[in-house]
């Protein structure tokens, strides 16, 4: 190949490659692919365990994400929500990130909206609750296993817990039949170490891609009953649940950029070694 | 839950599209719309990371049960919140010492905390996970077969342990390491096919077994990378090689997930800016839009080149 147009594979702009990228990423959210998915055991883990619950059921859910994450956090959380009130679950609210808070009123609010819309309003108090940001992080898990109301005392809007019926029987986080952890960051070990090890609620992690790879040795050990990771993971959550949302939309534009991505993988690596093997011929000469 | 008006949400997602076009400008080159998102980024979340605290954790944990008691157990909370407030102390320079009682109290609670159930969750259970499926006879069945193959793999396996052990002062010869090697290898496939393949007869199990071996050679090589009271050569440096490998493994799927997960952001935005903003926006929208977005770049710019004239001058 000639040294030239080698040259100029090696040295493309970066900002091209950008432009190509947000190219690609645009053209599926214009006009979707629909593009099939497939479910993993991982998601199934998650999505059993809920399933499963009886009607009337309580389950606390962790919003321990930021609002940078919410692309990749919100349709998985937004899925895990709607999963709950389809089966007649209550679902009760918690954060240890300040950012969570915003997060969680966002999902919880759209939610309630639509099933309100779909004539099954949806009462804060009797069938959803969220106790807002709390502080503490392993100090407060344990506070939590010790006495769940004695360490909310108030919900987000200032409404005293021991009054509100949906948290009639509960006494500790050991109470709670599951725990559904909405993380973007390390959060997931805490809750791992302080409620599932001490006493034994069952965890099902819902986090962003990156932090997936790290808590596969928890599904192994027992200690979660799935993952649901990233925009894949709430892609495979919305197929169980019968729905194309977000995150199956989000996969098809990922499809195609990964593909651009192995293209350029490949431009680079193919350029790279012809120039090598150009150098060296002109070595010998 | 929190609910906004429709002038309240459009002016939101005007300016929410106007900061996420002037973020990613960067990519372009840095620029003073960049520098404006990014300053309005730290300075809202600062703000409002104060406001949160205040209302979900001192408001409704410390204030709210001293001006309410439940019981006279709520008066404690005096305790913590004094310890809270010396770490302020900080800020005066003969008072400095006094922040150290509420950070050696932190510090030794949250070692006394997280000691023992961190040893349970991470060491004793993910230890315990590794070895136990060697032992289970679900797994691996015990006949005679396979008991012999099971104790010559034993036994190959110590050796080669030895071998690599004394590699770095003897030098066993091309024969006898080729035959410990091999009879190593035989003997585990030998052992793996009369222990798992025929008494399960499935190819499934066989595979599931060979899966607990690879991570049983993967957790003893990654550690052994670490260790480095020994020096890695020869033998030992296959050892930790084989460990290196099984990083690179484990960095290589992270860093997928990091693009994909980078990617989810880019596509979460570019959603956001077709869906919410250009098929929803209207013409009104962009009669009034268009000079406002004019004063703010003409404003930024005049700034830009005046902070420039200021630094030329300097």
């Amino acid at each position: 190949m000639n040294i030239k147009v080698i040259n100029k594979f090696l040295s493309i702009d970066r900002r091209i490659i950008y432009v190509l990228v947000a190219v690609v990423i645009l053209i599926p959210i214009i006009k979707p692919l629909n593009l099939p998915v497939q479910v993993t055991k991982e998601v199934l883990g998650v999505y059993n365990e809920i399933d499963k619950l009886p009607p009337g059921s309580k389950i606390l859910v962790a919003f321990d994400y930021e609002p940078a994450s919410t692309p990749e956090m919100d349709p998985m959380a937004k899925a895990v929500i709607r999963h709950c009130f389809r089966n007649h679950l209550k679902v009760i609210g918690i954060s240890w990130l300040e950012q969570g808070r915003g997060n969680a009123q966002n999902v919880l609010s759209f939610i309630t909206d639509e099933f309100q819309r779909q004539g099954r309003p949806l009462k804060y108090g009797e069938d959803y609750a969220y106790m807002g940001f709390k502080a503490g992080e392993s100090a407060m898990i344990m506070a939590l296993v010790h006495d769940f109301k004695g360490a909310c005392i108030r919900d987000y809007l200032g409404n005293d817990v021991y009054t509100m019926p949906i948290l009639k029987g509960i006494g500790s986080l050991g109470d709670f039949p599951y725990l559904a952890v909405l993380h973007d960051d390390s959060m997931i070990n805490s809750w791992i170490t302080y409620g599932h090890e001490i006493v034994g609620i069952k965890i099902g992690a819902l986090c962003t891609a990156i932090m997936a790879p790290g808590i596969y040795a928890n599904l192994s050990a027992g200690q979660l009953t799935g993952i649901v990771g990233g925009l894949k993971g709430g892609s495979e959550y919305e197929k169980l649940l019968g729905y194309r949302g977000l995150a199956t939309n989000g996969m098809d534009s990922q499809t195609l950029v990964h593909f651009l991505i192995i293209i350029f993988i490949l431009i680079g690596n193919f350029a790279y070694l012809a120039k090598e093997r150009n150098l060296r011929k002109e070595r010998l000469r | 839950m929190s609910h906004y008006s429709p002038l309240a949400t459009t002016i939101g997602i005007w300016i929410a599209v106007g900061l996420t076009i002037a973020i990613y400008s960067f990519l372009y080159k840095d620029n003073p719309f960049y520098k404006l998102a990014e300053h309005l980024y730290i300075g809202v979340s600062t703000g409002y990371l104060i406001v949160i605290a205040w209302t979900d954790s001192i408001e409704s944990l410390l204030v709210e049960p001293l001006l309410h008691p439940r019981s006279s157990e709520s008066y404690l909370i005096i305790i913590p919140g004094f310890l809270g407030l010396l770490m302020f102390t900080r800020y005066f320079k003969k008072a400095a010492w006094l922040s150290r009682i509420p950070l050696a109290f932190l510090i030794g609670y949250g070692a006394g905390l997280a000691a023992p159930p961190t040893i349970q969750a991470y060491l004793i259970r993910h230890a315990g996970i590794t070895i136990a499926p060697i032992f289970n006879p679900k797994q691996f069945a015990l006949n005679p077969m396979s008991s012999l193959f099971g104790i010559l793999s034993i036994g190959f396996f110590t050796t080669l342990i030895y071998f690599v052990q004394t590699d770095r002062y003897t030098d066993w010869g091309f024969g006898r390491r080729l035959f410990i090697i091999l009879g190593t290898v035989l003997s585990t496939v030998l052992f793996f096919i009369f222990a798992v393949y025929y008494p399960h007869r499935s190819l499934w199990a066989f595979i599931e077994a060979f899966y607990i071996l690879l991570l049983l050679v993967g957790v003893i090589t990654v550690l052994f990378y670490f260790f480095y009271s020994i020096e890695h050569k020869k033998s030992l440096k296959g050892v930790a090689k084989t460990g290196i490998i099984y990083l690179m493994v484990y960095f290589g799927t992270s860093f997928g997930y990091t693009v994909m997960a980078r990617l989810s952001l880019a596509i979460g935005r570019m959603r956001f800016i077709v869906d919410d903003w250009l098929k929803k926006s209207t013409i009104q929208q962009w009669i009034i839009a268009i000079p406002v977005i004019i004063v703010i770049t003409i404003i930024l710019l005049w700034q830009e080149n005046a902070s420039r004239t200021a630094q030329k001058s300097e």
